[in-house]
């Protein structure tokens, strides 16, 4: 793969693949509690790689976990997102007409209001739990990649290999699908990545406001907790750096990636 | 002529406005009161809440136009054991012999129409009676008296002498309840949230502390923001570019909330520099540390914005131009560049302006702002829908309008721009 070549990106790979073994780990470990029995507020070392926290729990073990959590986040909710986005944006598009009206008016009431506000808003409404913090950001992220599929399915609308295939009689579906989605590809990758990473720093700050997902260990809820335990007031600065680093880590790993694939020799565009 | 003038302009702008603000009434009526995203009055009230209480709530909310806590007594006689009549939150359940349930009556919003339903599955035997009375006369004119009518002196089978008492609420149409909804909003009539007081008196008081801590933050931000951006822009792909680019990178990477609570840990604890003291008497010694988290946090996707806009104004072929007939650079910046990135930089910066009444939600909760962000924060833990739905709606008007002032604003510095709009 190109994105291998330069030390930024095999960097960029590394922590990729390091966050993608954690989740893996994370979703391995049948219980994350099993690190019960160590001693609380341990600071990194032999006895704990990354400490422990106010009951003992082992910080890796919930870093681990977390990958998980936010793996399934940021893939469902921007998966939807995106899914729902291509699709809309492909026939609205493709086919200007109520659909397109209706689509148009929705996306503008949406980005009408700021994003973490309406996602605040949603899970405020739905209540504390995994399915309202998917839904929630993937109500608000569709419409990036709605109107950019949009406008591009426009532009390419008029193009002459379309025409041609509309000349010969191919079905607005099969247009769709055989000619304009390898074009899409780049974009869609791009806004997905995008959406990862909007997701893991929503469920952040949803967490941090009480509004997360309270039977999953998370990043965002381990942040939290290192504030409602005043862990920095007390010197035990590894729980809020474990989980920060792990987010950002990758956070940069998703969008790098999503950029480099989307640049992959031989897509359109 | 009018497809192509100001006044057509203005028009078709007003409409689009009007259009998303409706949109946004809309939404916030399906996500916050149709039931689509679950009850708002569970919701707020928690589990098992008590009937009255619900109802009462959901009068507040516009859900009920009437509610009455006891509206009907049912009292049941006849031969025992073989059915029996249990009383529950909602319903007035019907238990046969063999514990199978007959019928519910929703004793919400009963209406005539559920009456036989409910009838057609039991089994009736001439010497049981089933009463009803009304305990709420004025309830009269009502449906109710409609039901009453209909029980009173009908045959059940039943086992007992208990009598239930049924609330019995008139359900307000959600089309009806959406109207109601949007004509008080656009009288900016927010109503009162579930602790009783107003919210508009609220949003004032808490909006101009809001914007004590964001407008200094904002400030300071777009001019670290902008200096960044001139220095980087001229020397593109140079070491200072990139690790400024990096670093911008970085730091959007991270949470802002890992970072505010990082740089509070630090300056606030370990070095001691800014004392952690309550909002009330607020002083310019306890905003210093909120401004200028707020203001790193700010500078650097404001430095993205700016580097690619400048970026973009270097390499126009008019700036291209000027070099090439022997300008200095900086007067090719001042003249070309800068000119021709302002109207994209300030209309950037226009849009900053609703989220400075808006505040943080994270840095009022970390450094205990009665602000709006921590407002806001609360109405969500609690699913207060009225204080929830007045920000949401006041905050999407203000983007709304700053979204026009920007608009005009780029088209008064930049007359492109309506060239591209007319096309």
């Amino acid at each position: 793969m190109k994105v291998a070549r330069t030390h930024w990106a095999r960097w960029t790979l590394a922590t990729y693949g390091a966050c993608a073994l954690l989740a893996g780990l994370g979703w391995l470990g049948s219980s994350w509690q099993k690190g019960l029995n160590r001693v609380e507020h341990l600071p990194p070392g032999a006895g704990a790689w990354l400490g422990t926290h106010q009951l003992g729990r082992d910080i890796a073990a919930m870093v681990a976990q977390g990958a998980w959590t936010a793996f399934l986040i940021g893939g469902l909710a921007a998966g939807g997102a995106t899914l729902v986005g291509a699709l809309l944006g492909m026939g609205s598009g493709w086919r200007p007409g109520w659909l397109d009206r209706f689509a148009l008016w929705l996306s503008s009431a949406v980005s009408a209001i700021p994003g973490m506000i309406l996602i605040l808003v949603i899970a405020a409404a739905m209540g504390p739990g995994l399915p309202a913090l998917i839904v929630a950001i993937a109500a608000v992220s569709w419409v990036s990649v709605y109107r950019l599929v949009r406008a591009e399915t426009r532009r390419l609308r008029e193009e002459e290999f379309v025409q041609t295939a509309l000349a010969q009689g191919e079905s607005s579906i099969g247009i769709l699908v055989r000619h304009l989605t390898p074009h899409f590809v780049p974009l869609v990758l791009v806004q997905f990545g995008l959406g990862f990473v909007g997701a893991i720093q929503a469920e952040a700050v949803l967490s941090f406001l009480g509004l997360g997902a309270p039977e999953y260990a998370s990043w965002g809820r381990m942040i939290a907790e290192a504030w409602t335990w005043d862990d920095l007031g007390h010197g035990r600065w590894w729980r809020l750096m474990a989980a920060s680093l792990a987010l950002g880590g990758l956070a940069i790993s998703v969008l790098t990636l999503s950029r480099s694939a989307a640049r992959r020799p031989g897509r359109p565009l | 002529m009018l497809a192509t003038g100001p006044l057509f302009r203005f028009l078709t702008r007003s409409l689009r406005l009007v259009a998303q603000a409706l949109g946004v009434v809309l939404l916030l009526f399906l996500v916050l009161e149709s039931g689509i995203a679950g009850d708002p009055a569970e919701r707020a009230l928690g589990d098992r809440p008590s009937l009255r209480r619900l109802g009462e709530l959901r009068v507040e909310l516009g859900e009920y136009e009437r509610f009455e806590a006891s509206a009907l007594e049912v009292r049941l006689s006849g031969n025992p054991g073989r059915v029996s009549l249990v009383p529950e939150e909602n319903n007035l359940r019907i238990v046969g012999i063999d514990g199978k349930t007959l019928a519910i009556w929703s004793t919400e919003s009963i209406t005539l129409a559920e009456v036989p339903d409910a009838w057609a599955t039991l089994s009736l035997y001439d010497n049981q009676r089933l009463d009803a009375r009304l305990l709420n006369p004025a309830l009269g004119r009502l449906p109710a008296d409609g039901l009453v009518a209909a029980l009173r002196g009908t045959r059940l089978v039943v086992d007992s002498r208990r009598a239930a008492q049924a609330p019995w609420a008139q359900a307000r149409p959600s089309w009806q309840r959406f109207l109601h909804q949007t004509g008080k909003l656009l009288r900016f009539d927010f109503g009162r949230g579930l602790d009783g007081q107003a919210i508009g008196p609220a949003l004032r008081e808490r909006g101009l502390r809001s914007l004590a801590v964001a407008f200094p933050a904002w400030l300071l931000s777009t001019v670290c923001a902008l200096s960044l951006a001139i220095l980087a822009t001229p020397r593109p792909n140079s070491r200072l570019d990139r690790h400024l680019g990096s670093a911008a990178a970085g730091v959007i990477a991270i949470s802002g909330v890992s970072w505010v609570l990082l740089l509070r840990g630090w300056f606030a604890a370990d070095l001691a520099w800014f004392p952690v003291t309550a909002w009330d008497p607020p002083s310019l010694h306890a905003l210093a540390l909120p401004v200028l988290i707020w203001a790193f946090l700010g500078t650097w996707p404001d430095f993205q914005v700016f580097r690619t806009a400048l970026g973009e104004a270097a390499r126009q072929p008019h700036t291209q131009a000027a070099r090439a007939r022997g300008l200095d650079e900086s007067t090719v910046w001042r003249r070309h560049v800068v000119q021709s990135a302002a109207a994209t930089l300030v209309a950037y910066m226009v849009l900053a302006l609703p989220f400075l009444v808006m505040g943080s939600l994270i840095l009022e909760q970390v450094f205990v702002v009665p602000g709006l962000g921590a407002y806001l924060a609360e109405a969500a833990r609690t699913a207060d829908a009225a204080i929830l739905r007045a920000i949401t709606f006041l905050l999407a008007l203000f983007y709304l309008l700053s979204q026009c002032l920007g608009d005009w604003i780029t088209g008064r510095l930049d007359p492109r721009f309506h060239a591209e709009e007319l096309r």
